[in-house]
């Protein structure tokens, strides 16, 4: 595998300046993950603890008749069993579409009951002592059923639309009538895709402990734990002060651990230790995280693009309508970026975007490593090359003409328009294009570029943009960093409300702290999270840590050097810019004079005995002047660039892709630590490379069960599946790329997975010369196109 | 997990006699790398009162030729099997085979015989009370085979007595390809009859309180080429979707003798008899060889999800066959 770093002047410059950002420093926490010290959710034992497990659902849409737990509590060892009856005298409030526990069950492992008992063998036992007596309701699993089913949440929707952000689910600009009538060619593609799921190796777990009227709650959600301690006061009408959420080590999220799952079985938990009056811990298993998690929104989805272009390959107008299956709840935020995507890939004139985002009985959608922009790349790329492709254009020279570039408007659906500041598809497009070699390899549209036996090589590319500034969020979630220095040593801890999810957040807000206060990494700690007594936080995800939470830690390291810096001047009485801090000297020196000093302990007195710095992130949407072009007066926003190039293997007489290449480009401005950025690169090309080829969860259409639950039967790609000389990751390193932040740094953890899935799918075009509208390119469906086996087109696509 | 009681059985004759006393409620584990998924998931009919474990009996791991004979004790592990110096010398089929079973974690743990008595991987069978849906499917003592009407894409093209899972074993494969034997241990005594007769209708044929003790494996004259493919979707720990096992002798050019096995595409390992006779006193060339590929799939019958196994088939057997005759490796 090989990383090509390509900086800019400019960026050699700034490289200079950092002591500490810009190196190739190890996560923080490594050592202790990777000798097991570090503690997870289920590494949490509290004194009497019971353990829980939970009672699932068959029918993937049911209203329970009859439930008697009757035998179960009588089970030796069992403590409490809880059902939707408990609900109402446990006061715990409900909002549908977002049950804890009720009398209906809307997919297949959907939960109808838990137990709590001495172990997790009597637990289980005793789940097969509960009597449940189902009225099983018709259900459904795709948009197109959806369409014409009865109203699953009728509480609050007539229509099965889902009540979600964003309503009503229509966007345009410009003229798309008067665009298409100005476009020399017209084409319409559909698209599908199945659900996909997270797969991360951590299973949500959740410790519930009651002490009183407290409620303590130890668990690994993506929300920060001061969030998550406000969802589960409002569950359990308590005060939020009340609710102690710590916020444990996450083995993995990818928009999976964000709030409803890791909080329905931290609830379940919670309701198990009141009613036994003891702490609970439940741990789900790999089967349970295919229907107690989410899957990516949006879930199994039609897409219909209409697209036209003027005979010199500008783009005129776009029309697309996306169909969603989103499960039995969601915020539709992916549907949401789903038309980002659509409005700010390209530039076209007359866009037009509508959604129609249906409930279906299976669990709800959610991000995956994204919110919605991955899964509008296939579709609008399919558009895009097949009109490159009638033009008889190249599609790198296609996106050179069309691609989104610095200074064009960003269309925002949930907030206002702002100008791009930084960043660039076609620069981006044409440097990779060079060094993957593109001209010289390709031999037109459905043309492989070598045939050996039964062997078909193909080549593709794709481009996609990405938020890199956060999704919108409400106020409470704004990021906050405090920083604490211990005047006795000068070792600095840092706390905010969120955990590293594996993007090397710790790592690099500490290289942030570090490399203001000038201090070595090793002397800096992020404290580990939990609720009472810490700031609200933004999170950790949509991309966002490494310009929000760095942004605070940022003005809080500052504030704090300030501060200190302002005391010790007053004290030597010298211009404060002749100030040295030295913290882990414990003291502050005149340059020059170090024999002019003032002792750390003595700013901490003067401060109160503590000295601490506090920051926060200014509000994305008002920010200051700084955000206005002076020229425009425009407000300036930022957005990922990415593209990516695959060269793949065909054998057109088994249907089996190999991957030969793949290429990931971005331009991220700065980059803060190289081994994040390179780590974040393979992880995301290699998740998208397995959605592409093999992922996707099959259902059993008879009874709307998933049938590949699990690691062995849910194919991702394992360290095995690749190779050393597959991958080459490449960065346009320039400042001015990311001008908003203050390191001039973007997020790419997301982006890259929506660029890459895709160069796969046009690769596997060009070397079979089959359009394929749909994935995973599984073996079955390959075989299908060449016309060599029947495959059935089966519900939910796979 | 659900309870159950745990003995370390010291002997074999121990272990039948623990099996014997539980009547059909107990389990033998070993590596445990199958038993303990079916445990966690809880699909069999009646959850077994008692696992009786076989790794504490003495003198069942090992690797040894006695007169022309390859024997490999039971409990040894297939990591052990695919580095045997020995075995890729001269076994190299079964090298191969136990090298794609699994991952390097599950080949340090599971053992040969284990890999033999393993259960279907048919996701109806396989579906678990923690998802919620468990379907009580022929092998579990009801009326259907859910497969057949669902998704039955990993299934048989080669029909089935009801259930259409497939043997999930590859190194039941390549020990039919040469035509192997397995020998048991049962309170009726020891016996011993060639691996493809373990199988009957998807399911071990064997009596309640039998143990596998040995693999036998006789030589392969020294001529003879070995070749395992192994088809599925990723490379580092899929079933195989389709596998096959060849051995082939030729003498200038014209085939001596041949055994074909597939795995993957029918209920028990499948050997190719009637390919084999087409092929033996016949030139090896790609025109016999896709003939015999032809052959391999001409009785297929597939069911609604998978006749994409039948060009895979018939181009692997094809495949196998010229990279026998050209000593040529996997690629």
């Amino acid at each position: 595998m090989s990383f090509k770093i390509i900086k800019s002047e400019k960026a050699e410059q700034k490289y200079k300046e950092w002591k500490v950002l810009g190196k190739p420093i190890p996560c923080v926490n490594s050592y202790l993950k990777v000798t097991g010290k570090a503690a997870f959710t289920d590494d949490i034992i509290r004194p009497n603890m019971l353990y829980g497990k939970i009672l699932r659902s068959p029918f993937a849409h049911a209203k329970i008749v009859k439930i008697d737990a009757s035998e179960a509590e009588a089970l030796p060892g069992v403590s409490s069993v809880i059902t939707y009856k408990d609900v109402e005298t446990m006061g715990v409030s409900q909002k549908p579409p977002a049950y804890i526990l009720t009398d209906r069950v809307f997919y297949v492992g959907d939960v109808v009951a838990a137990v709590a008992a001495e172990d997790e063998a009597i637990a289980e036992e005793a789940l097969d002592l509960i009597k449940v007596e189902y009225e099983p309701l018709p259900f459904w699993l795709t948009p197109e059923e959806a369409s014409s089913a009865q109203p699953m949440h009728p509480e609050v929707t007539k229509d099965n639309i889902v009540v979600g952000m964003w309503p009503p689910y229509y966007r345009s600009v410009g003229d798309i009538k008067e665009g298409f009538k100005g476009s020399d060619i017209i084409v319409d593609v559909e698209f599908r895709k199945p659900n996909i799921k997270h797969m991360f190796l951590e299973n949500f777990t959740a410790v519930a402990e009651w002490r009183g009227d407290e409620l303590h709650v130890w668990s690994h959600p993506q929300v920060g734990a001061v969030s998550f301690a406000m969802m589960l006061a409002s569950i359990f009408n308590v005060p939020t002060n009340k609710v102690h959420v710590y916020q444990c080590f996450i083995g993995g999220g990818f928009g999976g651990k964000m709030g409803d799952a890791p909080l329905r079985v931290a609830a379940l938990a919670a309701m198990l230790a009141k009613k036994s009056g003891r702490p609970v811990k439940i741990r789900t298993n790999i089967r349970e995280h295919f229907v107690e998690g989410a899957v990516l929104d949006p879930g199994i989805s039609t897409f219909k693009y209409k697209i036209g272009a003027d005979k010199l390959g500008n783009l005129k107008a776009i029309d697309a309508t996306v169909w969603a299956g989103q499960g039995e709840r969601s915020i539709n935020l992916g549907i949401v970026y789903c038309g980002d995507t659509i409005f700010n890939t390209y530039r076209i004139p007359n866009r037009s975007f509508k959604a129609y985002p249906y409930y279906t009985n299976t669990p709800m959608s959610q991000a995956l490593r994204a919110y919605g922009s991955q899964a509008g790349v296939p579709p609008l790329e399919e558009a895009v090359n097949e009109i490159a492709e009638k033009l008889g254009m190249d599609p790198v020279d296609f996106i050179i003409k069309n691609g989104l570039r610095d200074g064009d408007i960003v269309t925002q659906y949930l907030h206002n328009d702002f100008q791009l500041a930084g960043g660039s598809l076609p620069e981006l497009v044409q440097k990779a294009a060079e060094i993957f070699n593109w001209k010289e390899k390709w031999k037109g549209w459905s043309v492989p570029t070598e045939i050996s036996g039964s062997k078909r090589r193909g080549i593709g590319l794709a481009v996609a943009t990405h938020t890199a500034w956060g999704v919108p969020q409400p106020d409470r979630v704004k990021d906050t960093v405090i920083i604490k220095v211990n005047v006795n040593d000068g070792t600095v801890e840092w706390v905010t409300d969120g955990r590293d999810i594996g993007s090397g957040f710790d790592t690099v807000v500490s290289q942030v702290i570090a490399e203001v206060l000038g201090i070595d990494i090793k002397d800096i700690i992020h404290a580990p999270p939990q609720s009472v007594g810490q700031p609200i936080g933004g999170w950790t995800f949509a991309s966002k840590a490494l310009q929000s939470t760095v942004f605070a830690a940022y003005n809080a390291a500052n504030n704090l050097k300030r501060n200190i810096i302002t005391a010790a001047a007053s004290i030597l009485n010298v211009d404060p810019n002749r100030l040295v801090l030295d913290l882990k000297g414990t003291r502050i020196y005149v340059a020059g004079d170090p024999t002019r000093y003032v002792k750390l302990s003595k700013i901490g007195e003067i401060y109160g005995g503590i000295l601490i710095g506090i920051g926060s992130c200014p509000s994305h949407y008002e920010g200051p002047e700084s955000y206005m072009d002076p020229v425009t007066g425009r407000r300036l926003g930022m957005k990922g660039m990415f593209c990516s190039f695959a060269e793949v293997e065909v054998d057109i007489e088994t249907g089996k892709i190999d991957v030969i290449k793949l290429m990931v480009a971005t331009q991220p401005g700065m980059i803060l630590n190289p081994l994040m950025v390179y780590g974040q690169l393979i992880g995301s090309a290699v998740h998208g490379m397995g959605c592409m080829l093999w992922e996707g969860i099959i259902y059993d259409e008879k009874t709307g069960t998933p049938l590949n639950a699990s690691f062995i039967e849910y194919p991702i790609p394992t360290a095995l599946d690749v190779t050393e000389d597959q991958f080459v990751c490449v960065t346009i390193v320039d400042p001015d790329d990311a001008k908003l932040t203050p390191y001039r740094a973007k997020g790419i953890a997301e982006g890259i997975f929506a660029a890459m899935w895709h160069s796969i799918h046009m690769a596997v075009y060009n070397a079979i010369g089959r359009k394929i509208r749909e994935f995973p390119l599984r073996p079955e469906k390959i075989l299908r196109a060449l016309g060599k086996a029947p495959f059935p087109q089966t519900k939910g696509v796979v | 997990m659900k309870r159950f009681e745990h003995f370390n059985a010291k002997t074999i004759d121990e272990a039948i006699l623990l099996l014997e006393k539980y009547d059909g409620e107990a389990k033998v584990i070993a590596g445990g790398t199958d038993l303990i998924r079916v445990l966690k998931d809880d699909i069999l009919p009646k959850y077994p009162k008692a696992i009786i474990n076989l790794k504490t009996i003495a003198n069942l791991e090992y690797i040894k030729e006695e007169n022309g004979v390859l024997k490999i004790g039971s409990l040894t592990r297939l990591s052990d099997v695919a580095s045997s110096s020995l075995i890729k010398t001269k076994y190299n089929l079964l090298s191969e085979a136990c090298r794609s079973v699994g991952t390097p974690q599950i080949r340090n743990m599971g053992t040969i015989g284990g890999n033999l008595c393993q259960d279907v991987q048919c996701w109806y069978y396989r579906a678990s009370k923690s998802l919620g849906k468990v379907f009580h499917c022929l092998r579990k003592g009801g009326n259907v085979c859910y497969a057949v009407s669902g998704d039955n894409r990993f299934h048989s093209i080669f029909g089935g007595k009801g259930c259409v899972a497939v043997c999930p074993s590859d190194v039941a494969i390549a020990l039919t390809a040469l035509d192997a034997l397995v020998k048991t241990k049962g309170p009726l005594g020891e016996r011993v009859f060639p691996v493809s007769e373990l199988y009957k209708d998807a399911a071990l044929n064997l009596g309640r309180s039998e143990i596998v003790t040995e693999i036998q494996v006789p030589e392969p004259p020294p001529e003879a080429r070995q070749i395992w493919i192994k088809f599925r979707l990723r490379n580092s720990l899929d079933f195989a979707i389709v596998s096959v096992a060849v051995m082939l002798t030729l003498e200038e050019g014209v085939c001596k003798d041949v055994r074909i096995a597939l795995g993957g595409v029918a209920p028990t390992p499948k050997r190719l008899k009637e390919v084999e006779d087409f092929l033996k006193g016949n030139y090896i060339n790609s025109e016999t060889a896709e003939k015999a590929g032809k052959m391999a799939v001409a009785k297929a019958f597939p069911l609604s999800h998978n006749a994409y196994k039948i060009p895979i088939t018939e181009s692997l057997v094809k495949r196998v066959i010229l990279m026998a005759k050209d000593h040529r490796t996997l690629t």
